[in-house]
């Protein structure tokens, strides 16, 4: 019994990361996907902020919606709810980061409290409310925190390709934008790939 | 003045519960109407996997759902509504089994399958390839013996789920109809 | 007038401002989805704007961010109780994306750009212009993907019946890969203009 639920975590946690990546499988998480990832230092430490607000907003979110909003049948206000959790998480771990690694703050800058709008966050608390697959706590928390680790690899990996593109003779036309989104294709198609 | 703490609670407050009353009303009118057309689709559905009038709920649990297929008051068979772990999440399938234990039809109720690969599970060209076949039905790639069915080519997972949903929809007819 | 009709081409809120991404790239493997994505997301945007715009003088700046999101949190919430009751096949093709019409970078960006410093009327003209801006982006995107990937133009078969579709384009990488390659096209295009 523990080892099929062992199993089915494993399984949870693979999915979110590789086959069903948040950014190349679901799109979610793409405005600070293309805006923050031009150097891997700084991809990297916006990805634990995320993992820490996703993981957190995943637990908190699961719990208001099991034992608060279903029992009442709130269900419709689950978006509005969600958001409003989110928000107040962001500004919480902006105010700690303030406070216990500044140099990481201002790095991020504008790119810490656009966390509540990230696509990804919000997607992966709703997404666990619409299928039936994630049902116990724990598979909530896994779902999330894989969500935002898959977030994290695809930051780094995109950071790590825009790092090398610099010095890379590109036409103009390409350059910005277009050439990050045809890295990102390329990059996705990889990760399509892995799945059968 | 204007940001003084009372004002922004106030503010805040108020927006909130005009919110809510809102959204409150608005639910209140659409609720009934979702619910409606989530059972409309259903027994679409119900008609369209297997030839009959009438669906009472023959047995519900939180995994499945059986109902029974009348025709003229007779039963022809049963509809398992069950859901299969697919690429994307879960897939609710809905299988028409007659009496004998053969696939009547099956139908996608929803799923979350890739656009252009998996959710092709859900064209009929798929689908029919269940019709009349029974329990322990196989996926091959190619040369499909008498109970196997083709996966569709780069769906793997999306074949295989739909298939073990089917199957397992299957063992659960039989044990109805045995256990009845 | 202006303000109505800048959000359709020099202030595109997708393809100039580069906002909005994630269901520009989510929701346009077909046209029929971009379209009832654009115009969802333009109805959350005009009644937001106006509401807003309405109440612009009221809202204290400190927690104007936190009121704008519950605005447009209320407004996506009712839009999407609205199409699962009367438009249900394409509230179940949208799926998850139209609960995040609340993180749409562009409905919170007009909020604090435009309608919080803007009488209702104009207000309204913007939020409109920039609505259908992102449905037509969403729709060239679309068609681009639909007819090399499926064929098809809202469902309709206009390529001839000897057309192997390149399904790459409705896959995930295929939405990255024709958004980077229409961005580059623009691009092109205003390189040629400059250069006369």
């Amino acid at each position: 019994m523990g080892n099929s639920i062992l199993t089915g975590l494993l399984s949870i946690l693979l999915s979110g990361i590789l086959t069903n990546n948040f950014i190349f499988s679901r799109f979610m998480g793409i405005c600070p996907f293309l805006g923050v990832s031009k150097k891997t230092s700084t991809a990297v430490g916006m990805g634990m902020a995320v993992t820490f607000v996703m993981t957190l907003a995943g637990t908190v979110t699961y719990l208001v919606y099991r034992y608060l909003l279903v029992p009442f049948q709130l269900e419709y206000m689950k978006t509005i709810i969600f958001i409003f959790i989110i928000a107040a998480l962001v500004q919480f771990v902006e105010m700690a980061l303030q406070k216990l690694l500044p140099s990481l703050y201002t790095a991020l800058g504008i790119y810490l409290p656009l966390i509540t709008t990230n696509c990804a966050v919000l997607g992966a608390v709703l997404l666990v409310t619409d299928t039936y697959k994630y049902e116990t706590l724990i598979e909530a928390v896994v779902f999330n925190f894989s969500a935002a680790l898959g977030f994290t690899l695809a930051i780094v990996l995109l950071a790590g390709v825009r790092e090398r593109l610099e010095t890379a003779p590109i036409p103009k036309f390409l350059k910005g934008f277009p050439i990050v989104l045809i890295s990102a294709a390329l990059i996705s198609m990889a990760f399509v790939g892995l799945s059968f | 003045m204007k940001n003084s703490i009372l004002n922004m609670t106030l503010t805040l407050v108020i927006i909130a519960v005009v919110v809510s009353v809102a959204m409150s009303y608005v639910n209140g009118i659409t609720a009934p109407l979702i619910a409606q057309n989530a059972a409309e689709k259903l027994n679409k559905s119900l008609a369209e996997v297997i030839d009959a009038k009438e669906f009472p709920v023959f047995e519900e649990t939180e995994d499945y759902v059986i109902y029974e297929a009348l025709k003229d008051g007779e039963r022809v068979g049963f509809c398992v509504q069950n859901a299969s772990s697919g690429y994307g999440g879960d897939i609710t399938l809905l299988t028409g089994i007659d009496k004998d234990y053969n696939v009547t039809g099956v139908a996608l109720l929803s799923h979350a399958e890739t656009a252009g690969l998996g959710a092709n599970a859900d064209k009929a060209e798929f689908k029919n390839q269940y019709k009349g076949k029974t329990e322990n039905i196989g996926v091959v790639k190619n040369s499909p013996r008498d109970n196997d069915i083709v996966a569709i080519s780069g769906a793997t997972i999306t074949s295989k789920a739909v298939t073990n949903g089917v199957n397992e929809a299957i063992r659960l007819a039989k044990e109805a109809q045995i256990n009845e | 007038m202006n303000n109505l009709t800048k959000g359709f081409f020099k202030e595109n809120p997708v393809l100039v401002l580069l906002l909005g991404m994630c269901p520009s790239l989510a929701t346009t493997t077909s046209v029929t989805n971009a379209i009832g994505m654009g115009l969802s997301a333009t109805a959350v945007l005009i009644c937001s704007n106006v509401v807003i715009s309405l109440l612009r003088k009221l809202i204290p700046s400190k927690v104007r961010i936190a009121a704008y999101i519950v605005i447009i949190a209320t407004f996506v919430t009712i839009v999407e109780m609205l199409l699962k009751a009367f438009l249900p096949d394409l509230a179940e093709s949208l799926g998850v994306f139209i609960p995040l019409i609340v993180v749409n970078c562009i409905i919170l960006a007009r909020a604090e750009a435009f309608a919080s410093k803007n009488n209702v009327f104009q207000s309204f003209l913007d939020g409109a212009g920039m609505g259908l801006g992102f449905t037509i982006a969403l729709c060239i995107i679309a068609t681009f993907r639909e007819v090399l990937g499926a064929g098809t133009w809202m469902g309709f078969q206009v390529m001839p019946a000897s057309y192997e579709p390149a399904l790459l384009f409705i896959l995930p990488a295929g939405g990255f890969l024709s958004l980077g390659i229409i961005l580059g096209v623009i691009n092109l295009i205003k390189g040629g203009r400059k250069n006369g």
